[in-house]
């Protein structure tokens, strides 16, 4: 396993790189010279010339792209165009917590509520629970995010003014153990709006993936053997069953970070998403560039996780 | 076999499912009975409702089937007493509440299923898989049941069992499973265990051990067998007494002898005149002119008149009662007379 673990971080390594040249040579195709538009109208001659040399925007590409590699190796990440002197670690750190914060939240909320509603309506198939929870997946996973995100604005917010529409929490106080919960009202929202589409097709691959296992002969002989339909389902059939959703739970937190963009946008949150946006929009490519390659290793750790789960849930799967 | 002790007896077994497509009448009044001790085998071609008849006794059906009428007579003193049912002689399976059918279950009868690639639980190792039933029926320390479990495997000759009983069930090969699906079903002692096409899937040359082994554990813990296959070889080598099976009734029932030397009825007669030759390659039960009947728009009367050189008008009628038309031989014909007859006629010639 051990193993396992180091070839797979050997190949992240590699990833990383390939991922740093494609992001390099597209960001830096954009048009627009990047002192000028980052720095905006009002950036003196100076100062777009001092971050012309700080970063040798002069130099060639080839000069550029290895000065900068050495960076990231030495695990440094460089300052912001944008918000020059400020570095881009600094930046980051500041916008994460939002955002992990809603995006765990909408996770919760979405595997708390999609698991057992997609047993209970595979065991009731065609029952009432069965109905609703076919209709929650197909709304869920039919309804564009953003505009559902739009919707609830404007009904629970506007209309009925039950919450504020856009979070206002001051930093950092969602990461405590009393603001964990407290700040859920806060943020309740886009955490609905994120969790739902998750819990959509959440619901429905747990439910056709439990239709399938209650067929299977291992649960007619499990409960030939007189055991109770609890340990039936709850023993035999879940376990089985939750093996192709864990890797669909992996597959939305990499979602969760492509959607931060919008969820972020439609609810003024100032996570990690604007602030991605923003850095493509101001071409502060060492913000864009930093994040691609937090998100890519986002995307390796995560499939390691699932794998790692895979592996204990399923002893037929060996890790190598 | 007359003056063994009856452990079974099932009555007018009806059973239906309800699909989209329509009404299913799997089974339309299933009789037959099971001695103690015994190997009872119910053959007949595939979808006659052999697994059917085994899932309505053990009250398994899926939740489309329902099991409209019958009884299934239990004569077992030890699962009354787990049940905690004080009146005389038998007791009615059909008639437990959900919670005496679950105690029921794996203690007074359990079940080999067919496919044994499919009948464990992939995520389980086979020791916990054994040790579920110990503990739930026999209500061993874990210490006691685990020596127990060990005990079982090396019965039916896996071993090292130590080894064994912390595999999961991919690590075996498709014998061995099956072995363990026997251990499972035996490790409560029940009085009656089906056994549903217990070799099919299995490779040929290792049937018969598994069948020579299923019958030393059948001796050794004095239960019954209702032993299910469309296989007439298996049958002829294991079983005591032979139902057969056709469309959702039991057309026949005598011991073993005289099920291959003189059956009676005319789909029997069909059967064992079909069976071939070990030199002969041929499909056992397709010789029969005619197709299997669909259920769900069965022929009605007898349901075999279509295809049955004795049909007379009455069969398409009226579907024929069991008769014991010779001692301890029961058929169910119209006209088994005039079978007894020509079967006479063709001993003087
Ligand atoms: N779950 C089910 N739903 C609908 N029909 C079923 C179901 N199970 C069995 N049947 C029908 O019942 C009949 C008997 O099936 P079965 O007992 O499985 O046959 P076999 O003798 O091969 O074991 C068949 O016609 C089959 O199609
Ligand atoms: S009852 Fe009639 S149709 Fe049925 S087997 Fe006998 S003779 Fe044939
Ligand atoms: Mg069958």
């Amino acid at each position: 396993m051990r193993e396992y673990i180091a070839k797979k971080l050997a190949i992240a390594v590699l990833v990383l790189i390939g991922v740093y040249t494609i992001t390099f040579f597209l960001t830096f195709m954009l048009p627009g010279d990047p002192a000028r538009v980052s720095l905006g109208q009002h950036g003196s001659e100076e100062a777009v010339e001092l971050i012309r040399q700080q970063w040798s925007l002069d130099e060639p590409r080839y000069v550029q792209y290895v000065s900068y590699l050495q960076l990231f190796i030495q695990g440094e990440m460089g300052k912001s165009f944008r918000y020059y002197p400020r570095d881009v670690i600094e930046l980051i750190r500041y916008r994460f917590p939002v955002t992990a914060y809603y995006g765990l939240w909408s996770i919760i909320f979405a595997v708390a509520v999609s698991i057992p509603l997609g047993v209970a309506a595979a065991y009731k198939q065609n029952s009432i629970i069965d109905n609703i929870a076919v209709l929650i997946s197909q709304i869920g996973v039919s309804l564009p995010n953003f505009w559902l995100g739009m919707m609830l604005i404007a009904i629970v917010a506007v209309r009925l003014g039950w919450v504020n529409p856009v979070p206002e929490v001051q930093y950092g106080y969602y990461w405590t153990p009393i603001g964990f919960f407290a700040s859920l009202k806060d943020y309740i929202l886009p955490i609905l709006t994120v969790g739902t589409g998750m819990l959509a097709s959440n619901t429905r691959l747990t439910r056709s993936s439990m239709l399938e296992i209650i067929r299977e002969d291992y649960i007619t002989l499990a409960r030939a053997k007189g055991l109770s339909e609890r340990t039936v389902v709850l023993k035999h059939a879940l376990r089985n069953a939750l093996i192709p959703v864990v890797t669909n739970v992996g597959l939305q937190f990499l979602l969760l970070v492509g959607g931060a963009v919008l969820t972020e946008t439609v609810f003024g949150i100032n996570g990690i998403g604007k602030l991605y946006i923003d850095a493509i929009n101001y071409r502060d490519y060492p913000v864009v560039i930093a994040l691609t390659l937090i998100y890519t290793g986002g995307v390796v750790l995560i499939n390691l996780i699932v794998d790692l789960l895979y592996a204990k849930i399923d002893p037929r799967v060996s890790l190598r | 076999m007359a003056d063994k002790e009856i452990l079974m007896e099932v009555k007018d077994l009806v059973t239906r499912f309800y699909t989209e497509d329509g009404v299913v009448m799997a089974l339309e009044g299933v009789n037959f009975a099971v001695y103690k001790g015994e190997t009872f085998a119910l053959v007949g071609e595939t979808g006659c409702g052999k697994s059917v008849t085994s899932l309505s006794i053990l009250r398994l059906l899926p939740v489309s089937g329902k099991t409209l009428r019958g009884e299934v007579l239990f004569h077992d003193e030890e699962s009354k007493r787990r049940l905690g049912i004080k009146k005389e002689g038998p007791f009615d399976i059909l008639k437990l509440s959900s919670k005496q059918a679950l105690r029921m279950r794996g203690f007074s009868m359990s079940l080999i299923t067919q496919d044994p690639m499919t009948s464990l639980n992939p995520v389980y190792t086979v020791g916990d898989q054994i040790l579920e039933v110990l503990q739930l029926h026999k209500k061993l320390s874990d210490k006691q049941a685990k020596k127990e479990a060990l005990r079982l495997l090396e019965d039916v000759e896996l071993t090292p069992a130590e080894d064994i009983f912390r595999k999961y069930p991919h690590q075996l090969s498709g014998g061995q499973r099956q072995r363990i699906v026997i251990v499972i079903s035996l490790a409560a002692e029940p009085a009656l265990i089906f056994a549903d096409e217990p070799t099919t899937a299995l490779d040929v040359t290792i049937q018969a051990r598994v069948l020579e082994l299923l019958r030393e554990l059948k001796e050794e813990f004095n239960t019954s067998l209702v032993l299910i296959t469309h296989n007439l070889g298996i049958v002829a080598e294991v079983s005591d007494r032979i139902g057969v099976m056709y469309a959702g009734r039991v057309v026949e029932i005598a011991d073993k002898y005289t099920i291959f030397k003189r059956p009676l009825h005319p789909y029997t007669q069909g059967l064992i005149a079909a069976v071939p030759k070990i030199t002969e390659k041929k499909d056992t039960l397709s010789f029969i002119a005619g197709t299997v009947p669909n259920l769900i728009r069965p022929p009605s009367g007898c349901r075999f008149h279509p295809r049955c050189p004795y049909a007379t008008d009455i069969c398409k009628e009226e579907i024929p009662s069991m008769e014991e038309a010779e001692p301890q031989h029961f058929v169910e014909c119209w006209n088994v007379d005039e079978v007894i007859k020509d079967l006479e006629k063709e001993e003087c010639e």
